[in-house]
């Protein structure tokens, strides 16, 4: 219970280690993932620059940003 | 397969001068040097390859001494490396262009003849390999202070790098301290990660070309954005990039 109640609180802290855009509107998210060419001025892009610490990355993006070494985790959430 | 015209030329840029409006034709050779190797006894001449290429780009155009034409672009500049970006099939996203890093200019050539336009003329001898990638921005005008170009889906990922390129023509920056030009790549679509940082543009005409290493993931895409505050900015750019095999 204690180990629920800290991820609700505590989201998982990444760093990028590059400059990353991504969208973070949930709806625009599952038109994304179900392979729809969603219109760039829809997407609402995010831009984190080098060193910003951030926790809204597209969760199907954080595995290959990860092994591809262009984010690492700052705590476990 | 397509057949292509003079009106299917997107862009011929030279350092980011647009020369485009002021060439008449442009003659694009890459050429495989190659030693004869028939000996005695044989019937036949034979060629060998000695393994080394050549490029050269030849110009013949209008003679025009406005700022930004093709005379300034042209002039006093013999023996200097220049950038040069071609569109031959379309100034259209994805399209091909062919770009030259090492173009020494070897010749330029100024001809006033009776009853004819004055001519600017010129020659440039390669010095380093020719390089063919997609266009991720054609050239032309981005509005905004910042955006992203369509994405170019290459189907699968590649490992060796590539190269990117990108030429400047026009830039008025109205308060803004520069513009910044990248190309990014993405395994999903959905997340975008730099590959390719081109170093801040404060002043046109630029041109800049950045190698990259590694892994370059399915999906590339540009991008530019304006650094600080302003209004009234305006940019003509392109972007390319060629992924290496």
């Amino acid at each position: 219970m204690v180990n629920v109640k800290k991820e609700l609180s505590e989201p998982t802290v990444y760093e990028a280690l590059v400059g990353l855009t991504y969208p973070t509107d949930p709806k625009v998210l599952e038109r994304l993932a179900a392979g729809e060419e969603v219109p760039l001025e829809e997407l609402n892009l995010t831009e984190v620059a080098p060193g910003a610490h951030v926790t809204d990355i597209p969760a199907q993006s954080i595995g290959w940003l990860l092994e591809q070494g262009l984010i690492r985790k700052v705590n476990d959430g | 397969m397509a057949k292509y015209t003079g009106a299917n030329v997107g862009f011929f840029l030279i350092d980011g001068y647009e020369l485009t409006g002021y060439t008449i034709d442009i003659t694009h050779n890459v050429e495989a040097t190659t030693e004869e190797s028939h000996t005695l006894g044989d019937a036949w001449a034979e060629n060998t390859s000695v393994a080394l290429n050549k490029f050269q780009f030849d110009q013949n155009g209008f003679f025009d001494d406005d700022v930004g034409a093709s005379n300034e672009a042209l002039v006093a500049m013999a023996g200097t490396q220049r950038q040069v970006a071609l569109s031959i099939e379309g100034n259209t996203l994805g399209k091909k262009y062919i770009a030259a890093v090492g173009a020494v200019e070897s010749k330029y050539s100024r001809t006033a003849a009776r009853g004819a336009l004055h001519k600017g003329n010129a020659t440039h001898m390669g010095s380093g390999a020719v390089e063919e990638g997609l266009i991720h921005t054609p050239l032309g005008s981005l509005a905004g202070s910042s955006g992203d170009g369509t994405a170019i889906d290459n189907g699968v990922l590649t490992s060796n790098g590539g190269v990117a390129h990108m030429h400047v023509s026009q830039l008025t920056l109205g308060g803004y301290t520069n513009i910044a030009l990248k190309v990014r790549h993405s395994v999903d679509n959905i997340t975008y990660a730099d590959l390719a940082t081109f170093t801040a543009v404060t002043a046109a005409p630029a041109a800049q070309r950045v190698v990259v290493n590694g892994t370059v993931n399915r999906y590339t895409r540009s991008n530019w954005a304006y650094g600080g505050a302003g209004s009234g900015q305006s940019v003509t750019a392109f972007i390319g990039f060629k992924r290496n095999p």
